[in-house]
């Protein structure tokens, strides 16, 4: 039981560490760092053009396997979605185009917990953990199927 | 999810009138600050006939009777945020409020390795190693499942970052080829 009695002392000289800003431990860095990087991801994909051969790795999945990951075609989606053309970015990787809502409700509720100034994680069930798994598993499996790729693959 | 009661862990309400079964081993977490909860609350026997301070729809739902675990609903929303970890509460159900972090770690270290992918690689890391912190407070009992999502988020940020290293070369090498053949 050391550690159990000694995680709270390190947690707390952390926070009351003197030397750091006090706008640098806001708990709003996190989200807005997270959401700076991602448009800066966004816009990087927008400019660069995935569609061209050679301009990013490609899939280690596709490369040995063969088979399409579930992520497989995102790039292009983001693409898509930043040039406005959804049903282009839905061709590419529908579950890109739906799960982003979802990352975007979550990132929202994040702000809004970091904003009353929380810094622990939210709990959440564990049901939406195996929910999104299995729908992912499930989309990973459908894509690699011959008849479904003319909707689901790339 | 904010103050959200989750699997498992039903917040309970004081039951009017019952007698409390005494210290349900509230000594498995030492040197975890009182949280301004009622802390001597798991502790001593009730009178009987105290008066009810919650609803008496809970009676029954609770074998362990009268201590509300998570504290007043405020307290999880609150800056120090560690308004599970009460004194009194463990031993009921063992510590399994911040299992969560261990199943998000372990899913996400899955699709970071069927991937290759860091964006959830490296959350995989960042939940997992959460997870095991909370193992250590006692507040969750998958010390596995974190632990897992731990190395299989490093596993996939070690692949991507050496495929965007051999990436990078062969662009510089093919860069330099074209210009010097021109």
């Amino acid at each position: 039981m050391t550690i159990a009695s000694e995680a709270p002392d390190r947690v707390r000289t952390v926070v009351a560490d003197p030397t750091r800003s006090v706008a640098w431990r806001s708990p709003l860095v996190a989200p807005l760092a997270l959401a700076g990087a991602a448009l800066l991801g966004a816009l990087v994909v927008r400019v660069v053009d995935p569609n061209v051969a050679g301009h990013y790795p490609v899939c280690l999945s596709l490369t040995l396997t063969g088979t399409y990951c579930p992520f497989c075609g995102g790039l292009r989606a983001v693409h898509d979605l930043m040039l406005g053309n959804v049903a282009g970015a839905f061709k590419m990787n529908p579950l890109v185009v739906l799960g982003l809502p979802f990352l975007g409700l979550a990132w929202w509720r994040w702000m809004r917990r970091a904003a009353r100034g929380a810094r622990v994680i939210a709990r959440t069930p564990t049901w939406p953990a195996w929910v999104t798994f299995g729908v992912i598993a499930a989309f990973w499996v459908a894509r690699n199927i011959p008849a479904l790729q003319g909707w689901l693959a790339p | 999810m904010d103050g959200q009661p989750t699997e498992g862990a039903v917040p309970q309400q004081p039951v009017p009138g019952y007698p409390q079964p005494p210290a349900v081993a509230p000594a498995q977490q030492p040197g975890y600050p009182p949280y301004g909860a009622p802390t001597a609350y798991g502790t001593t026997p009730q009178p009987a006939g105290y008066p009810a301070y919650g609803a008496p729809t809970a009676y029954g739902t609770s074998p362990y009777g009268t201590e509300n675990p998570y504290g007043p609903p405020t307290a999880y929303g609150s800056p120090t945020g560690y308004g599970y970890a009460q004194p009194g509460y463990y031993g009921a159900m063992a510590g399994t409020q911040r299992n969560d972090l261990g199943v998000w770690a372990l899913i996400l270290g899955i699709l970071s390795l069927v991937s290759f992918s860091i964006l959830t690689g490296i959350p995989a890391i960042i939940l997992g190693n959460k997870s095991k912190a909370a193992v250590a407070r006692g507040e969750a009992n998958n010390p596995g499942l974190g632990m897992a999502g731990v190395i299989m988020g490093w596993i996939s940020v070690a692949v991507i970052g050496l495929i965007v290293f051999f990436f990078a070369v062969i662009m510089v090498i093919g860069i330099a080829a074209s210009t010097t053949s021109t």
